[in-house]
């Protein structure tokens, strides 16, 4: 994290674009300028304007954002349950899609739907997931209109919710109809995300899967007349499942990344957007934000990924008694 | 009419012949032993009759008969049946036969819910006491990369004599094994056989095994059967050159110093030109 924050705030200096000059109506005395810059810190040495962030920022004060003239957090936290929600929505339907047709192939076993399953998802993950959006919102707005390619919500319909995650508050507090509303705008660009993800798993789960069907264990479970059904459930995922954590978490890391465009082209309010409207406008306090949530959230992902690796192996689990 | 009768069973893999003509009969309550080198055919032999050969397999002919059933000719659901109550397998290699992520009691347990007993933790620890697993209970909880060797082949010995079969399949039970462990593990065996009076059908490569438990013996090589007969007279008076060339390969212990003989070259040879003609 240290690591991040050093290397983020050094090259967002070295950029060029002057975030002052920004803020500035046209016709600024020399005096306006200098007094905001004393205001924002950055009259001071370079060096001494880091540790003053970080001191900040150790104390969960990222500064003021210079373009919404807010606190970044409050920024920050208006706009991250969007991308969290988009990216549990995405990551459910690639999980669901990979594990459904990965076993699928392998329990059909027949040349033709393996052919079928490998190309379709080869297809897929050479299909990057801003070209998915695209050819989305190319075809949906020809063909069915009614799904909605931009926004999180229909304006028209009242809204009022407590917390930022919609999706699931909706959904919690039985809201069908509300929750309805809110996944048809938000199916779209899950999908966009979760294809080339779902791809991958796919492709490693099928792999995995097969792998594990010809070991011995597999081969034993058939002489005791289980059905192929049940071998790749009960014997061979659990094994299979090992290396597709390992994608998974690595994988995610890039679907987050990739919110930035996703977002972008479906105008929707979440941390990816406000990144390029950040950098655009030369909100640096904001970059420096969004960037360091950014890295936390690797982080978790990172940890969450240990502590299902070693549920699933329970050769890593736990340490000799 | 036997337990198990194999009759003129031959199998190709990809068009290269692995069995020709093996006919074989496992009796009710007997042990009988396979005996061949590596390739003979004869792990091909115990993977036809549990019907888990591999998915290359381009011919089949002959007849497999578990009383008197074909089980060739069994769909995949009976086959299945058949598999859950009546037959089971000791595998080779205890190192890959059980699944790293499922605890042994799981395991074990599982073959008895899949013939239709109930399994309860205290019949699992059972059949783990029965193969002389020491703190059962504790075994039934671990996981197979916490066992030696030789007890997760004690737990796959449970297991194969767990679902109650009427005939077991050791596929070189022993080989994987460490020498000192060898003997306890065929001892082990051989006394479930007998409690259970099972028909086993015992396959490995050590004459020096087949010797201690076999009744019968089958010996292979090149996938033909060489010579069929009762243990004994094997060993005394082998009646095939190839028999006697591989009781000389076994080390003996009386013999100390002598070196081992490997089977002769000009013997081979002139097996396998037998076996081409044998084809036509």
């Amino acid at each position: 994290m240290l690591g991040v924050s050093v290397v983020v705030f050094a090259i967002l200096r070295l950029v060029p674009g002057d975030p002052i000059a920004m803020m500035l109506p046209p016709g600024a005395t020399e005096e306006t300028r200098q007094n905001l810059e004393r205001l924002y810190g950055m009259d001071k040495p370079l060096i001494e304007q880091y540790f003053i962030w970080l001191r900040d920022v150790l104390h969960l004060d990222f500064g003021m954002s210079t373009q919404f003239r807010l606190p970044v957090m409050e920024v920050i936290f208006n706009r991250l349950p969007v991308t969290l929600e988009l990216v549990l929505l995405a990551s459910i339907i690639a999980l669901t899609l990979s594990f459904a047709l990965s076993v699928l192939a392998v329990w059909i076993q027949r040349d033709g739907a393996t052919l079928i399953i490998d190309g379709a998802s080869g297809l897929t993950q050479a299909i990057p997931d801003f070209l998915w959006a695209l050819i989305f919102i190319f075809f949906v707005t020809l063909y069915a209109p009614s799904i909605p390619i931009s926004g999180r919500y229909d304006p028209r319909t009242a809204q009022d919710f407590i917390t930022g995650f919609y999706l699931i508050e909706a959904l919690i507090t039985l809201r069908l109809g509300t929750f309805a509303e809110l996944l048809r705008h938000a199916i779209l660009p899950a999908f966009a995300l979760a294809l080339p993800l779902a791809a991958s798993i796919t492709r490693l789960l099928k792999s995995a899967l097969e792998e594990a069907m010809s070991e011995d264990y597999a081969i034993l479970a058939r002489t005791k007349g289980k059905s192929r059904i049940a071998i790749i459930l009960g014997e061979a995922l659990r094994n299979a499942l090992i290396p597709v954590i390992a994608l998974t978490s690595v994988q995610l890391a890039f679907l987050i990344g990739g919110t930035v465009l996703i977002e972008r082209l479906f105008s929707l309010p979440g941390i990816g957007s406000t990144a390029i409207t950040a950098v655009v406008n030369r909100d640096l306090p904001l970059i420096q934000g969004v960037v360091l949530v950014f890295a936390a959230l690797f982080i978790a992902i990172n940890l969450i990924s240990n502590g299902l690796y070693r549920l699933a192996d329970p050769r890593l689990g736990k340490t000799d008694e | 009419m036997s337990l198990l009768e194999i009759e003129n069973l031959s199998l190709s893999v990809r068009n290269v012949r692995i069995l020709r003509k093996v006919s074989l009969k496992v009796g009710e309550a007997e042990i009988a032993g396979v005996v061949g080198e590596s390739g003979a055919g004869k792990s091909m032999l115990g993977k036809a009759v549990l019907g888990v050969l591999p998915g290359d397999v381009s011919a089949l002919s002959g007849e497999i008969r578990l009383h008197g059933e074909n089980l060739l000719k069994l769909a995949s659901r009976q086959r299945r049946m058949i598999l859950k109550r009546s037959l089971s397998l000791i595998p080779q290699d205890p190192m890959t036969a059980l699944n790293p992520c499922r605890t042994i009691g799981s395991q074990v347990g599982e073959v008895l819910s899949l013939t239709g007993r109930r399994s309860l933790r205290a019949d699992v620890t059972r059949w783990l006491d029965a193969v002389r697993i020491p703190f059962a209970a504790r075994v039934a909880k671990s996981y197979p990369h916490e066992l030696s060797g030789g007890m997760r082949q004690r737990a796959l010995i449970a297991a194969a004599f767990a679902s109650r079969p009427k005939l077991v399949i050791a596929d070189e039970p022993t080989t994987a094994l460490d020498v000192t462990v060898q003997k306890d593990v065929l001892v082990l065996i051989r006394d479930l056989q007998r409690e259970t009076g099972v028909g086993l059908l015992f396959i490995t490569h050590d004459l020096c095994v087949v010797a201690k438990i076999c009744g019968s013996v089958t010996v292979m090589h090149g996938g033909r059967v060489i010579e069929q007969a009762p243990c004994e007279n094997i060993i005394r008076q082998p009646g095939h050159a190839y028999t006697a060339a591989l009781l000389k390969t076994a080390p003996r212990h009386d013999r100390f110093g002598g070196g081992l003989e490997p089977v002769p070259e000009s013997l081979v040879e002139s097996m396998i030109a037998e076996a081409e003609s044998f084809d036509d």
